[in-house]
């Protein structure tokens, strides 16, 4: 079956932005595994579909860079971030994969985390070491809707490289 | 940012849910307002994920019955809602999700640490 990309067959990588606040969590509490949505590089051809600004990890990057970067406490973004990251928790806590003090400790963190916890990152994700992990959305489905993007509930640590773009 | 919404329909909605369905509720809410989805598109998007556990289930009910509140307040269906405005819900929806009354199980110096050890790392 082929998942993804923007010509015949899969694209070649996946990217995904996270905060640098989930990424660490991931680390810590989750053994390195982190729950990611992911898309391919926006097509280069004009005359194909691109993710809309919401499902362009590129594009997240950089509204979580220009909110940090300007101070914004009111960021949306953020805001959902935060969402996030205690929803992921709540999650992996009623599947007892952390305990309930950890959750409790991650919804605290995550409540008293400043902006600059969320520095973004960018996961560079190589197709090949997670096309068995990826979570696909019914093709009949997906046709509804224009953004081509995936989750991976648990993407390990060995599967990804990270970029800073800002710096 | 547009002026601050009206929770209290909302909060209606969420009164006397157990804490992780609000959660589950706040979540999928801001991901409908982000990506500016219809709700056939969201129900269209939820597949997915893997193995919703029953509560998760249980809060598609009232994120419907919350998007149909914004979509009655704002006159307008998300979609077609002004960015300022589904930014400015999307700012205070976890002001949604209820106080966690279970014993705390925190200590402050724990969570000063990690916050230290974050800047030590970066």
């Amino acid at each position: 079956m082929a998942i993804g990309g923007k010509s015949a067959g899969a694209p070649l990588t996946l990217f995904s932005t996270v905060t640098s606040l989930a990424y660490r969590i991931g680390e810590r509490f989750y053994r390195q595994r982190h729950y990611v949505w992911c898309a391919p590089a926006p097509p280069t051809d004009a005359h194909m579909s691109k993710n809309p600004p919401s499902s362009d990890p590129i594009g997240i990057y950089w509204t979580y860079h220009r909110d940090i970067a300007g101070g914004d406490r009111h960021s949306a973004a953020i805001a959902a971030n935060r969402n996030g990251i205690i929803r992921g928790a709540r999650n992996w806590c009623d599947r007892k994969v952390i305990s309930e003090a950890d959750c409790q400790f991650i919804e605290a963190i995550v409540r008293d985390a400043p902006l600059t916890e969320f520095r973004p990152l960018l996961l560079v994700i190589p197709w090949r070491g997670v096309q068995n992990k990826i979570v696909p959305v019914d093709p009949d489905r997906r046709a509804r809707t224009t953004s081509e993007e995936y989750i991976i509930e648990f993407l390990p640590r060995r599967c990804f490289d990270i970029l800073e773009l800002h710096r | 940012m547009a002026r601050r919404p009206n929770l209290t329909p909302l909060k209606a909605i969420l009164k006397g849910q157990p804490r992780n369905v609000a959660i589950e509720a706040v979540y999928q809410l801001g991901h409908i307002l982000s990506h500016r989805f219809t709700w056939d598109e969201f129900v269209a998007r939820t597949p997915a994920e893997t193995k919703k556990m029953p509560y998760q289930t249980e809060a598609l009910h009232w994120v419907k019955d919350m998007v149909a509140a914004i979509e009655r307040t704002e006159g307008a269906p998300i979609p077609d809602l002004p960015e300022d405005v589904r930014v400015a819900y999307g700012w205070c929806l976890n002001g949604l999700i209820p106080p966690d009354t279970s014993p705390r199980r925190v200590r402050q110096e724990d969570i000063d640490a990690f916050f230290r050890e974050a800047r030590l790392a970066s």
